[in-house]
């Protein structure tokens, strides 16, 4: 924890690093095995509310069209939903991205932005990402850089850096960070989030155009 | 039908009935045997285990899609999820359930043949005591694959 500590001093979006954090820990103080979002908050969210809205993290990676994607610009104004996985992942990764669009097929939202960057740069190469992703939608982005960018968006979003394993699977995070089209982080989904609190919370957060100090929590 | 023959057939119905869907006849039966729809060549599979009877010990998969059954658990570690191989089986305590969800147990199906929305998949589960237990496994849609299960340690008594 030390390390993550230290290494949210340098970002600069350490505000984001412990909401992401603290986050994580309502979610682990839930009791084992409970890894249900919203649980212990109190929220007008269904996901698990920052503790302080979060600026959107600044990085450029490469989409699937082996375009840049500048992260902040790219997604300004816009609902965006950000995830760090891998897709030989078959456990966690395809289903935030399969309630996600289920969500946004049901109820579909106009501005809105879902962003899959790849921690397995090597396998997961732009039409190998575009073919995964496709299988969900065709609208969802996905990034890919070389490693060392990787991190970089990794730090920048305050997720701890993915770990890979001889057996090529990955340790990654397994939130997905929530931004309002006002560039606010509110929200953090982590796994074992239902469609329900999906569909409960980004309709809400689509609506959040402006900047506002509301955290989202009750007064 | 004579009465007593009646009698034998409600009989024989109610043991086997008993046993469960696939069940080996010690108790062991498996419960929502499903896959969700694969997005890449990597699915995973998951079930409920419930236990009747005494002690068991899931030792391994195997179905036809794939060479490449594992018991996979995913853990939590500082912020990070990963997947860690379930080695020696996965004891199935007397009169327990063990969830097989997202996020907890699971068995990964690597490198599996190609799956569609609907298809009834074989698997037979290899029990230490129980034997060779055969299901079907429904391919689901991957957003459903949580059901009311979602579970991050897989386990759950029945009391």
């Amino acid at each position: 924890m030390t390390a993550l500590t230290l290494r949210a001093a340098r970002t600069r979006s350490a505000g984001l690093v412990l909401g992401v954090m603290l986050a994580c820990f309502a979610v682990t103080a839930c009791g084992s095995g409970s890894g249900r979002a919203g649980h212990g908050t109190s929220s007008r969210f269904a996901g698990v509310a920052l503790a302080q809205p979060a600026p959107k993290p600044e990085f450029v990676l490469t989409d699937t069209a082996g375009r840049p994607f500048d992260f902040a610009a790219q997604t300004k104004g816009d609902l965006t939903l950000l995830y760090f996985g891998y897709t030989h992942c078959p456990d966690i990764c395809p289903v935030h991205m399969a309630q996600i669009a289920s969500v946004l097929r049901d109820d579909p939202i106009a501005n809105v932005k879902v962003v899959f960057v790849t921690v397995d740069p090597a396998r997961d190469t732009p039409e190998h990402l575009r073919g995964w992703l496709d299988n969900f939608s065709h609208d969802f982005i996905g990034l890919t850089g070389t490693p060392a960018e990787i991190k970089a968006a990794e730090e920048a979003a305050g997720v701890p850096e993915a770990i890979a394993y001889d057996d090529g699977t990955f340790g990654h995070a397994a939130q997905v960070m929530a931004f309002a089209p006002n560039g606010l982080g509110y929200t953090v989904y982590p796994f074992g989030t239902r469609q329900s609190q999906y569909a409960h919370d980004l309709p809400l957060l689509a609506a959040m155009t402006r900047p506002t100090a509301d955290s989202g929590a009750r007064t | 039908m004579s009465r007593r023959l009646g009698w034998l057939l409600l009989l024989a119905v109610t043991s086997v009935a008993s046993c469960g869907h696939g069940g080996g006849g010690t108790g062991v039966a498996i419960r929502d045997a499903r896959i969700p729809m694969p997005a890449g060549s990597d699915a995973a599979l998951y079930f409920t285990v419930v236990n009747h009877g005494t002690a068991d010990r899931l030792v391994a998969v195997h179905t036809a899609v794939t060479a490449h059954a594992q018991l996979h658990r995913t853990v939590t570690d500082g912020g990070l999820v990963h997947m860690e191989p379930v080695t020696d089986g996965l004891v199935v305590p007397a009169h327990e359930n063990v969830v097989f969800a997202p996020g907890g147990l699971h068995v990964m199906l690597l490198d599996a043949k190609p799956m569609t929305m609907g298809e009834s998949v074989p698997v037979t589960l290899v029990f230490d005591h129980a034997g060779d237990v055969t299901v079907r496994a429904t391919v689901v849609a991957a957003a459903d694959a949580g059901g009311d299960e979602m579970s991050g340690d897989g386990m759950s008594g029945m009391g």
